[in-house]
């Protein structure tokens, strides 16, 4: 019997007590401590007299080799018993493994079941394997209680050191444990080479030892464990496998295990472990560079084989590859993770309202929130019925999904390509985007360091995933009605329970969901392809529930509420840029309204810190975007929606009936929901909510007054700024304000009769007009067909090839006539493609362009012909109606040869000379590049700190 | 229920305290949607504005004229410059090396060239007010070099053995031009696909025969307008009296567009055959009257028919009669409903000569005329102007100068010197309608034209993509 022991003073008496209890009594006992700094070596010299005592740096597999060379040739010792010194074996435990081994001569290593110190009930192991990608895999449940299901003797890939009995000739044989591995994995790497080289290892249910895995468990920490056992432990993991799997597969492995190694690292990011994560990476290291290790360890192996029993290698390599866990084992765990990921989620929906008022009843059990009121019946699932028979029951539930049906047909200008109105054509593929995202200066236009608009990440990284920037848009066209539903009906929800226990009626949930939803589309911005309304306005309930979870009792919750919100928020600001502007000013209201309606709250700095984080990431995670812009001059975009000039605005009546001028249902049907938003405050149960409600939508007013007299200036046109934002958010506090109104409603009605509820029957037929006829108005197509623009390009097309060879191969496309003043633009690559509108609106003009296009309209020589190729123009084209005398006087120049064109009446021209080839390049900004990695770090960040909590115990 | 050990009336208090909440709340509850109401209706977005950028007028720096091929015996080239003051040397000649001649302001410049077509370019100080001719002297007849235009009529073609007109095409640029030229009859408008995008390579000159291209016995109008490139347009009519076996050629000169007015000044004296040629450029029948200027006024002729012209097509009517029977008729004066364009053709002593419709004139031009008897013929005033004549001999100096009075509803005529070869003509107040007639061998007329002094720089500022 071989004791080694370190700092087990523990639990050494019990230890040592069980031996002297074996029933089968060991014939020699070799007890090794490594330099323990309590008295386990006094408690060992005690029991077993003498004791070999080892530096504290010893690995445990040279303390097994010292013990083997205590025990000398002794001929008795044909079993090696190998105990730690937190492994307590049951009486019988020896005896058992005796027996196991007589039974089978052909066994040569044998195992005890191991049971869970202290509470002595538990399975820990019976066996153990390693799975394909480096977990150790014991077939268990996490705290499995022994009840004798795992009782018969089988054969395993390896035993646990800890009781693991071995003949002695084939632990010299196999040169003991491992010297790489420290003191984790030995077992299965022992396990391993053992049935490589033949032999067989036997687990006995019936020998019992209980062990309480001091060193994995951290609580006995040596100098070879250091604090990281995780790094430890999947080091020796990678070891194992990479030096004992066949050369064929060892590629193969090599690069799973460096996926395997990531993929865990971001689970581990999901489930905020970050220093698990990190053990990962740097186990993966540390055995990547460390190839002269690993290939000495495996021509020692291969030599061992060569050197073994005379059982044919491929029998062996059969039996080893059954022995290992099953190939699908690690795809199921991933399922699992994924699984207990989902569930965290959907927990987590568990409202911020339940919350409040558990917290509420916790402090005031006789408040009215500890009440338990009588359930309603429609909560009340019935019994036995599956999903679909429960789903098809639930009215609400049908007609959300009518609803849904309806919104996808009214979308289907947007599946396929959608052009027109404010969008531009999308570009051929994803690299477009992400080069056009992540370059400094774009050559476009004469060149300019603008930088992208700030929803082209969000929109590539959707496009990346759904392969395809026309696939992207559409999604997002498509889905935005939906989400929004979704995004309503919860928020709603929440907040009908935050006003009154029993929540809102589902009716008007589904009422006040599907008028919100509507919202962008019946004011016209889906028709006309304006993102900036289109998608706040899904994002918009998303963004206001994880902004009511500022008033969660808890303040951990309410710390995640603030990067949830933050985040949202700045997904929301990167498609309007208003939206900061607004969140801000509401914020300082709320803010201040709060300091002085309960100031004794404020000054918990959880309370006023989660809203404050929330708007301050904002500005932090768009860094790329708003600092290069204000540094270019192009400090406007910082106002203006997304989407192609000009942009439609709106007056007073639109704003309240929420209609883009021109664009949109009919106004009589918007101006419902501020009717019943202004009844809403008569109800005096719920006029406060409604009040806040009001609040919202005037201090969205009064910032789209403000915002609606600024006129920005740009370098080609002037325009507003973009206020399609704020007309969303105040059409969504007006079917909020009208949702609360009328649950107050529905409360006093039921207790009434007569007239008043005659009069809320009246006013709920009027309501519901208004998402129907919204509805109706969509899906008949009541928005037009600019989505689906199919004009042609006034430019031929052998000039759009010849301008695809290179940057510099620049049109020059000239517009208007003498008497009324000529625009121009340049053409450059494929044309203006979405998300370059923005940066091309901004650039500054360039007074030299300006200088040679004037002296080419109205005085060309040869010499402005070859400025014009300086600036990487190769042709100039005047589309129709092309004006007369500026297309004679182009016709007289030298230097300019003329280019036919598919329209007659559009004259053309090619210039004689070479465009410079560096016409349009700039310098490289560091200052943007250093940005977007701290947008990226902080993206990563932030959605870290977003992700729900899960109860994950370590195993 | 209240509990015996409160204080008395608790409900009281907690009634007052409730409405003084309850106060605020409904204050706010009013309060807040009138002020967004407020701020709803200031809310106003601005449209984009769209304006128009006016150009600027900027003097020429360069310019053109061509002159078409010489008539027998006038390949001379005469050059002058209407600027006070400036002088320089002008480009002048065909073909890859032209000459330099120098040219001054008051001074006429002869240039004997080749036979065929000449291009005067000026540039710098000596562009605007570049004014040339090439005259043949017996029959005298004048060759009118002119800046390519995009678009003009010639009035009065023929395309037949009787009357036959020749148009020359030239291109001053380097460019190919392509050029389409639109006949109008009789009838109506006649298809010619062959004169359909006429090509004329650069610096070359095209010279369309038009009884070859497009036979007929009829009055024409052609309408000559270049799509690409620049063109000068000439065209050299010829009329045929079979059988007596006289004939004369003479350059028909253009009219830019047609007219409700147009005034043709001009008239040979003599016996002979006038011929009035109007073309209707509208698509509405146009009905046109006739009036004759004499010295003393516009009146219209007794028993002279108003003249209907069907859409796009050509009417001939014979004057002959009318100017036999007025004593002193200076032109005629062709008013109608829709834009017509108007040519009078005169073959007196077997001798051709047009009268064309002329432009306004309301700054200083100057004219170069050939050496012979000659009168200075003006009407068209809208009020009461002043005109100053000067004529200059070859070697520049003044030979007459009068101040004339021009009235509404009249033509007045100055006799130039015989000497004269340069004139210059000043209206103030007015503008006035003018021409040279020149009574050598033979008579031909030379109308005064505006001069293009300047071109418009447009307003040039980025646009939207």
């Amino acid at each position: 019997m071989l004791l080694v022991s370190h700092d087990g003073a523990r639990w050494l008496p019990s230890v040592i007590e069980g031996l002297r209890s074996q029933t089968a009594a060991p014939g020699c006992v070799v007890a090794v401590d490594t330099g323990s700094k309590d008295e386990s070596a006094t408690l060992l010299a005690d029991a077993f007299g003498e004791v070999l005592v080892a530096p504290s740096s010893t690995t445990f597999p040279a303390a097994v080799r010292l013990g083997l060379d205590k025990l000398g040739d002794d001929p008795d010792c044909e079993w090696v018993w190998i105990l730690h010194d937190d492994s307590n074996p049951e009486p019988g435990a020896l005896a058992a493994l005796l027996d196991a081994a007589n039974a089978d001569p052909g066994a040569d290593v044998l195992g005890p079941k191991l049971r869970e110190w202290p509470s002595l009930q538990r399975l820990l192991e019976l066996g153990v394997t390693i799975s394909r990608t480096g977990r150790r895999e014991t077939g268990l449940e996490r705290g499995e209680y022994d009840q004798g299901q795992h009782d018969e003797v089988r054969t395993v890939l390896a035993v646990n050191t800890a009781g693991m009995l071995v003949r002695r000739a084939v632990l010299e044989e196999l040169g003991g444990f491992d010297s790489q591995l420290p003191i984790f994995g030995n077992d299965v790497d022992f396990g391993w080479r053992a049935a490589a080289a033949g032999h067989r290892t036997l687990i006995v249910p019936q020998a019992v030892v209980f062990h309480a895995e001091a060193a994995h468990r951290g609580i006995r920490r040596t100098a070879l464990t250091g604090r990281h056992t995780h790094y430890q432990e999947r080091r020796a993991a990678l070891y194992t496998l990479l030096v004992n799997s066949s050369a064929r597969s060892l590629p193969f492995q090599l690069v799973r295990l460096a996926l395997g190694t990531l993929l865990r690292m971001v689970g581990f990011l999901l489930v905020r472990s970050v220093g698990e994560a990190l053990d990962e990476l740097a186990a993966l290291v540390s055995v990547y560079s460390s190839p002269r290790e690993i290939r000495a360890a495996r021509r020692e192996r291969r030599a061992a084989r060569e050197r073994g029993p005379t059982t044919t290698s491929n029998d062996d390599r059969a039996r080893v590859k059954g022995l290992l866990a099953p190939p699908w084992l690690p795809y199921r765990h991933g399922l699992d993770f994924v699984g207990d990921l989902v569930a965290a989620v959907t927990d987590q929906a568990a409202d911020v309202a339940e919350r409040r008022r558990a917290a509420a009843a916790e402090r005031d059990p006789s408040s009215f929130a500890a009440r338990r009121p009588v359930v309603d019946d429609d909560d009340v699932p019935v019994a036995d019925a599956g999903a679909v028979a429960r789903f098809l029951t639930n009215p609400v539930a049908v007609l959300l999904a009518l609803f849904v049906v309806a919104a996808l047909v009214g979308a289907r200008q947007a599946f396929g390509s959608v052009v027109g109105g404010g969008l531009s054509p999308v570009p051929g593929s994803t690299t477009d985007w992400w080069r056009l995202y992540l370059e400094s200066w774009h050559p476009l236009g004469q060149g300019t360091g603008v930088p992208a608009p700030p929803y082209l990440l969000p929109l590539t990284l959707v496009a990346s995933l759904l392969a395809g920037p026309g696939h992207a848009l559409s999604a997002v066209l498509v889905l935005a009605v939906p989400v929004s539903l979704w995004g309503a009906f919860r928020f709603l929800r929440v907040v009908g329970r935050l006003v009154s226990f029993p929540g809102a009626p589902r009716w008007l949930l589904l009422w006040g969901a599907a008028t919100y939803a509507l919202v962008p589309v019946v004011a016209g911005a889906w028709g006309d392809g304006r993102l900036g309304p289109v998608v706040t306005g899904a994002l918009l309930p998303w963004l206001a529930h994880a902004a009511l979870g500022f008033a969660d009792p808890h303040p951990d919750r309410r710390w995640r509420a603030a990067w949830r919100a933050g985040l949202l928020l700045a997904l929301a600001t990167a498609f309007a840029p208003v939206a900061w502007l607004f969140a801000f000013v509401l914020g300082l209201v709320v803010l201040v309204a709060a300091f002085s309606i309960v100031p004794g709250a404020m000054r918990d700095r959880s309370v006023w810190g989660p809203p404050a984080v929330a708007v301050g990431i904002t500005p932090v995670l768009l860094a790329p975007w708003w600092i290069p812009a204000v540094i270019q001059h192009a400090a406007a975009g910082l106002l203006l929606d997304p989407g192609r000039l000009p942009a439609p605005g709106f007056d007073g009546l639109g704003l309240v009936a929420g209609r883009f001028a021109d664009l949109g249902a009919p106004w009589w049907l918007g101006v419902a929901p501020a009717v019943l938003a202004l009844l809403g405050l008569v109800p005096r149960a719920t006029r406060i909510p409604v009040l806040v409600c009001w609040v919202v939508a005037l201090v969205a007013a009064v910032l789209a007054a403000l915002l609606g007299a600024v006129t920005l200036t740009l370098p080609a046109t002037t325009a507003a700024p973009g206020l399609g934002f704020l007309l969303v958010v105040l059409q969504g506090a007006l079917v909020v304000g009208a949702v609360v109104g009328g649950q107050g409603l529905f409360a006093v009605v039921q207790s009434r009769a007569g007239w008043l509820r005659a009069a809320a029957a009246g006013i709920a037929a009027v309501a519901v007009v208004v998402p129907l006829g919204g509805l109706g108005w969509f899906v008949v197509g009541g928005h037009g067909e600019r989505l689906s623009d199919h004009t042609i390009d006034a430019i031929p097309a052998y000039m759009v090839q010849s301008s695809m060879l290179g940057d510099a191969h620049g049109i020059l496309v000239v517009r208007g006539s003498v008497a009324d003043g000529l625009t121009y633009t340049v053409r450059r690559g494929d044309g203006v493609t979405l998300g370059e509108d923005e940066i091309l609106d901004l650039a500054a003009e360039d007074p030299d362009l300006t200088r040679a296009v004037r002296a080419l309209t109205s005085r060309p020589t040869p010499e402005v012909v070859d400025s014009l190729a300086g600036l990487g123009i190769e042709y100039v084209v005047l589309p129709t109606p092309a004006d007369g005398s500026v297309a004679a006087s182009l016709d007289a120049t030298g230097g300019l040869t003329q280019a036919s064109a598919e329209d007659r009446s559009t004259r053309a021209w090619q210039i004689d000379r070479p465009v410079a080839v560096n016409a349009v390049d700039g310098p490289r900004s560091w200052l943007r590049i250093g940005l977007l990695l701290v947008q990226a770090l902080g993206i990563i960040w932030v959605a870290v700190l977003c992700a729900p909590t899960t109860n994950r115990r370590r195993s | 229920m209240s509990d015996p050990g409160t204080p008395s009336a608790p409900g009281r208090r907690t009634a007052r305290g409730r409405r003084f909440a309850v106060n605020l709340t409904t204050v706010l509850a009013v309060v807040v949607p009138v002020l967004t109401a407020g701020a709803v209706l200031l809310v106003r977005t601005q449209d984009p504005a769209t304006s128009r950028h006016d150009p600027v007028p900027a003097a020429l720096t360069s310019s053109v004229l061509v002159c078409p091929t010489a008539q027998e015996g006038g390949r001379t080239v005469s050059v002058t410059t209407a600027d006070k003051g400036a002088s320089g040397e002008v480009s002048i000649g065909a073909g890859d090396s032209p000459d330099r001649l120098p040219v001054r302001a008051g001074r006429v410049t002869t240039y004997d060239s080749g036979p065929g077509a000449v291009f005067v370019r000026g540039s710098g100080d000596l562009a605007p007010g570049l004014v040339a001719s090439r005259f043949a002297t017996s029959p005298v007849s004048a060759g009118e070099c002119a800046t390519p235009v995009p678009d003009q009529w010639f009035t009065g073609v023929g395309a037949g053995a009787h009357h036959h007109s020749v148009l020359e095409l030239t291109n001053p640029d380097k460019g190919r031009a392509i050029v389409d030229v639109t006949v109008f009859g009789r009838p109506g408008p006649i298809d010619a696909p062959r004169l359909r995008g006429l090509s004329v390579a650069g610096q070359e000159t095209l010279r369309v025969d038009l009884a070859a291209a497009v036979p007929r016995r009829d009055e024409l109008a052609i309408r000559v307008t270049s799509t690409r490139g620049r063109v000068g347009a000439s065209v050299l009519d010829g009329f045929d009296e079979l059988g007596s076996g006289s004939s004369a050629t003479d350059q028909l000169l253009p009219q830019p567009a047609p007219s409700t007015s147009n005034v043709l000044l001009g008239l040979a004296g003599g016996a002979g055959r006038q011929t009035l040629v109007l073309a209707n450029g509208g698509v509405d029948e146009a009905r046109a009257t006739v009036r004759v200027v004499t010295g003393d006024s516009v009146f219209a002729p007794q028993g002279f028919a108003e003249i209907r012209i069907a859409p796009e097509s050509v009417t001939r009517v014979s004057v002959t009669r009318v100017l036999r029977d007025t004593t002193g008729a200076l032109g005629l004066v062709v008013d109608a409903t829709g834009p017509v364009t108007a040519t009078l053709r005169s073959f007196v002593g077997g001798d051709l000569s047009h009268a064309v419709a002329g432009t306004p004139v309301s700054s200083p031009t100057t004219v170069v005329v050939p050496a012979g008897r000659k009168q200075l013929v003006l009407s068209g005033a809208q009020q009461l102007g002043v005109v100053s004549v000067v004529a200059k001999g070859p070697d520049g100096e003044k030979l007459a100068a009068t101040r004339l009075e021009l009235n509404p509803g009249r033509g007045a005529t100055v006799t130039l010197p015989r000497r004269a070869v340069l004139v210059t003509v000043t209206p103030e107040r007015t503008a006035v309608i003018g021409a040279v007639l020149v009574q050598g061998v033979g008579a031909t007329v030379v109308p005064l034209r505006e001069l293009v002094r300047s071109d418009l720089i447009p307003d040039i500022r980025p646009g939207t993509p």
